[in-house]
């Protein structure tokens, strides 16, 4: 998940609102079977992407130094290994490498609503009236090839696990041991696949602003405001009963949410504290919290990544139509351009929980606290 | 959403989705199961059978074979943008503790403009997961993450 700024405000997206999705849509390969535009030719220099990640990108011509400052881990997790990503993973990410997806990944133009804290909100760069540019899309089939690969290997090392557990999905190898490693090592290849993704989708976003309007990006001051992954296993220091200790956090629907001081957040935030960044469903409100020291003491510095689905997909294709989504948000002024029309339906606003609830808890509960409300102008989904 | 001949349905699960294929044998719900998969990426009848692919699957029960032969056609889809509507498992053997699967995949490229998109299939799972047989008919669940 990124967040990017621009200077921009809402009015201006407004009325250039198709021109701007249109050139998102033309830049950003979307939807099924949708190949980056930039093909990796060889397997060394894919394993260059697993190993090097958003830097990878950075590197090509996608973006600037300055970018990787504002992801989590710099968009490189140095642990990642490419040696134990098996080559059925390595072969489903190469040609998505520089796309977006499909399901529910999206690119979406916003505006800052509402400013909740203003002290936070300035030193992450956001003021109401704002556009900003949202970017969802993760590490797509070889994040899931990972995963399958590593579940097959740990139920065959571990039969006696299996037999306890009352799902063979939920199986898990002990901490230190060689599997463990590994899988942390190919998990993480994944992740800096995600970065290195998200870093190439800036780049063309970037692009598609200035055909649209006619202005270069750094004029249109298109920063990154923060990048953090929600599906992610990680080694961490944390605090546990008095005592700093190393534990595994695996934030899974979940997103990092560190309080002020960690060494972890880029040196500008570091006095307020993490951004954290909730997405919204299609055409409802997103937000960014701030992380907090409550976080640290009661979830290892965690919250809540996002309104989860209240309807079934199969639901909502049987209780909306995509024609009716499309005009009711267009009466509210949310523009949507999409690869399929079943994408549509599936995410209809209805489908998902109250995201401002989701807010409203983490920030009630302490453990992210709220900075900003953004709201939809366009949305380009996969 | 039943198909003409009932060889599988597309139910739901909480959030998600699961395939329930129907057979005689094992090879048939199996071959049933993976045929409903080409069927959710790409719904449209139009797949034709221009690229054939010999498949060999090993596993250590009937569980972990399925989830690797549906797998399979997932990792066509990504790696080689693949969709197959025609698949034909030849055999299921249970020899010496191992379980090997034989088919053949007949299908194309997807392509956007002839094919209508489904969904894409981001892995299959073993929640939920059933191979059940019950007077000589099987009945196969797959949940697909999507």
């Amino acid at each position: 998940m990124r967040l990017v700024r621009t200077n921009l405000v809402k009015k201006q997206a407004e009325e250039n609102i198709h021109p701007l999705l249109e050139a998102l849509f033309r830049n950003v390969p979307s939807g099924l079977g949708s190949k980056g535009k930039t093909k990796v030719q060889t397997q060394e220099e894919f394993d260059n992407v697993l190993k090097l990640g958003a830097r990878w990108a950075v590197e090509h011509g996608f973006g600037t130094e300055q970018d990787l400052k504002h992801l989590e881990e710099e968009g490189c997790i140095k642990v990642a290994d490419p040696k134990y990503v098996s080559p059925e993973a390595k072969k489903r990410g190469m040609p998505q490498l520089g796309s977006l997806g499909s399901g529910n990944h999206f690119l979406e133009i916003q505006y800052v609503e509402k400013i909740f804290d203003k002290k936070v909100a300035k030193a992450f760069g956001l003021e109401e009236g704002q556009v900003t540019l949202m970017i969802h899309t993760g590490s797509r089939g070889i994040g899931h090839q990972v995963c399958s690969d590593y579940i097959r290997e740990m139920e065959k090392a571990y039969p006696d696990i299996i037999a306890k557990l009352p799902d063979r999905e939920l199986i898990y190898a002990p901490a230190g041991s060689d599997i463990a490693e590994r899988y942390l090592k190919a998990m993480s290849a994944a992740a800096n696949f995600a970065w290195c993704n998200r870093q190439m989708i800036l780049h063309w976003s970037r692009q598609a602003f200035e055909e649209a309007l006619g202005k270069s990006w750094e004029d249109l001051d298109m920063q990154v405001v923060y990048d953090v992954a929600h599906n992610l296993a990680k080694v961490e220091e944390h605090k546990i009963d008095g005592k700093l200790r190393k534990v595994y956090v695996h934030r899974k629907g979940a997103t990092r949410s560190f309080g002020p001081g960690r060494p972890e957040i880029p040196s500008d935030y570091r006095s307020v504290g993490q951004p954290v960044l909730i997405p919204g469903s299609m055409g409802t409100a997103s937000y960014v919290l701030v992380g907090s020291e409550t976080a640290m003491e009661k979830t290892f510095g965690s919250t809540a990544h996002g309104a989860g689905r209240m309807m079934s997909r199969g639901e909502a294709i049987r209780s909306y139509r995509a024609d009716t989504i499309v005009k009711e948000l267009g009466d509210r002024g949310i523009i949507i351009k999409a690869a399929s029309k079943m994408g549509i339906v599936e995410e209809a606003p209805g489908a998902y929980k109250d995201i401002d609830e989701v807010a409203r808890v983490s920030h009630e509960a302490g453990i992210g606290n709220l900075v900003a409300r953004l709201k939809p102008i366009g949305v380009v989904k996969g | 959403m039943p198909d003409k001949e009932k060889r599988f349905k597309f139910r739901e699960h909480t959030a998600d989705f699961y395939i329930e294929s129907y057979g005689k044998t094992l090879e048939e719900a199996f071959q049933n199961a993976a045929i409903g998969l080409g069927k959710f990426i790409v719904t449209s009848d139009n797949v034709k059978s221009s690229i054939k692919k010999a498949i060999k699957i090993e596993a250590e029960d009937k569980q972990s074979l399925l989830f690797e032969f549906l797998n399979k056609f997932i990792y066509f889809q990504d790696a080689e943008s693949m969709i197959f509507h025609n698949i034909k498992v030849d055999k299921i053997e249970h020899k010496n503790n191992k379980w090997t699967l034989t088919a053949t995949a007949s299908g194309e490229e997807f392509n956007p403009d002839k094919h209508t998109e489904g969904k894409a299939v981001k892995a299959v799972t073993y929640h939920f997961m059933e191979i059940e047989e019950k007077k000589g008919k099987y009945r196969v669940k797959v949940l697909i993450d999507i």
